[in-house]
């Protein structure tokens, strides 16, 4: 017994030395076992680590007058794209932040922005709030939606009312049964609202009836900014741009080698990481002046 | 021979008190993800390799993994050192356990993710591989936890003591499969007449 005991401890020893500190040990197998060690290639390494940090910027919470706001704002265009998988830090966190998101938007001025839309209310009941119903989470194509995945929002009609025209056809929900196990056709984001024509068999972002495209590479998030004069002269579709802004009365650079993904007679489209898409965010809210 | 903290790719050493950080400013930090990714990533892929065999779905079993810490990550609760690791790895024992139910095992030499070999010619490299194909087929000979306590404790480096919280065991329990299983695995691998013949 104790010999086997003194054996065994030398044993555990060994394989300790030889894994901590790579000392060969007198165990031929030992040895042999932590020689054949399987290794990833470079690229999957990499590309795994890149689609997991943008898993983990997605992820976190974030403030009302950041990203929240722009899911629910953003044209199809410029919604800011899912990687393949989907993470959040939890139910719990999803709930709370929806509540902080509402108070949010109570408290912003909505007639500043811009919501590209149609409302559920219909006319004549412009004083009666409006609920929506959102995505309380990142909810990728082809999943069946569940209760916990979506939750509502309630905003003043009258709100609504003015944003209707932005883009007619868009069939916005309020009933949360009318959700709860349909099919997410595309990526919905977290804080987006959800609308009929997400739901149902799992389609190409692409080829939604009013979507632009431009080429958005895969874990880059796209942003629409107003086209200013003389913003992209000389520059096309898939240059890779600096982005200069005015603070403080000078033209500094906020971020670098971001891609010009579209350019349409209002609006330019940049797509960019999911840390400097929080930068071009910051452009878009703060309607500071911007050059490229 | 390799350490624990073997090269490979762009790996990170984090040490314990720095990993409890990076947890807990997670949430103001989540470019502090990075490190902990590189920390255990080699580690992982390795522990997945010798659990699952084929590369594409090592590849796809390894992603799959980080993304489930990524989700649960803010339900992890930090008691003590090795506590992170151990629960990084019972994320993977659960996900590997499912993935084997459903699958059954048929793989090719070429299909087995490549060996470290830094430095080695061809040939080499392609014995390197052969070598993986023949441990990995010893250890699947072994009982069902033996199995796992080798490869958590070799390719995830684990030490006996996360071993057991990740398995829920004691750690002499571990210590002992971990003495058994590699007994049973030179056995199988008739070590034991290579070595006499050597001598």
């Amino acid at each position: 017994m104790n010999s086997n005991h003194d054996h065994d401890g030398a044993l555990l020893d060994q394989i300790d030395r030889a894994l901590e500190y790579g000392i060969p040990a007198e165990d031929a197998l030992v040895n042999h076992l932590a020689d054949t060690m399987p290794q990833a290639s470079l690229a999957f390494q990499r590309d795994l680590e890149q689609r997991l940090m943008a898993q983990v910027a997605s992820s976190q919470p974030r403030k009302p007058k950041d990203k929240n706001i722009m899911h629910l704002f953003a044209s199809a265009s410029a919604m800011p794209r899912m990687p393949r998988s989907t993470a959040t830090w939890g139910t719990s966190w999803a709930f709370t932040l929806a509540a902080v998101a509402l108070i949010a938007i109570v408290l912003l001025n909505w007639n500043r922005v811009w919501l590209p839309v149609q409302l559920a209310s219909p006319p004549g009941q412009l004083d009666t709030p409006v609920q929506i119903v959102i995505a309380t989470q990142d909810i990728p194509a082809g999943t069946l939606i569940t209760a916990e995945m979506i939750g509502t929002i309630t905003v003043p009609a009258k709100d609504f009312a003015k944003l209707t025209a932005a883009q007619p056809g868009h069939e916005f929900l309020s009933d949360v049964a009318a959700v709860v196990e349909q099919t997410a056709a595309i990526d919905i984001l977290w804080f987006q609202a959800i609308e009929t024509r997400l739901l149902g068999e799992v389609v190409d972002a692409c080829d939604l009836p009013d979507a632009k495209c431009p080429g958005i590479p895969e874990s880059y998030y796209p942003i629409d900014l107003p086209l200013q004069p003389d913003t992209v002269q000389g520059l096309g579709i898939g240059d890779r741009v600096d982005v200069l802004a005015s603070i403080d009365g000078e033209l500094r650079m906020v971020t670098a080698n971001v891609l010009l993904a579209d350019i349409t007679p209002t609006m330019v489209t940049l797509a960019a990481p999911s840390w400097q898409h929080s930068i071009l965010v910051w452009l878009y809210q703060s309607r500071t002046s911007y050059a490229l | 021979m390799h350490g624990r903290n073997a090269e490979v790719g762009v790996p990170k050493h984090v040490e314990p008190d720095e990993e409890r950080a990076l947890i807990e400013q997670m949430p103001q930090n989540p470019e502090g993800f990075r490190q902990l990714y590189r920390h255990y990533f080699p580690r992982m892929f390795a522990y997945v390799s010798y659990r699952v065999g084929a590369k594409q779905e090592v590849e796809d079993i390894t992603a799959t993994i980080f993304m489930k810490v990524i989700q649960s990550l803010g339900g992890f609760k930090y008691r003590g050192e090795g506590s992170f690791a151990a629960w990084v790895f019972r994320i993977a024992h659960n996900e590997v356990l499912q993935f084997r139910r459903s699958r059954r095992e048929v793989i090719s030499l070429e299909d087995l993710p490549d060996i470290e070999s830094a430095g080695l010619l061809p040939d080499e490299v392609f014995d390197r591989k052969e070598q993986f194909m023949r441990l990995r087929a010893a250890l699947s000979k072994l009982p069902p936890r033996r199995q796992e306590i080798i490869t958590l404790r070799f390719f995830g480096g684990l030490r006996n003591q996360e071993i057991a919280a990740v398995l829920a065991l004691d750690e002499r329990t571990v210590a002992s499969h971990l003495c058994r299983g590699l007994e049973d695995l030179k056995r199988n691998m008739q070590y034991e007449r290579e070595e006499i013949t050597h001598e």
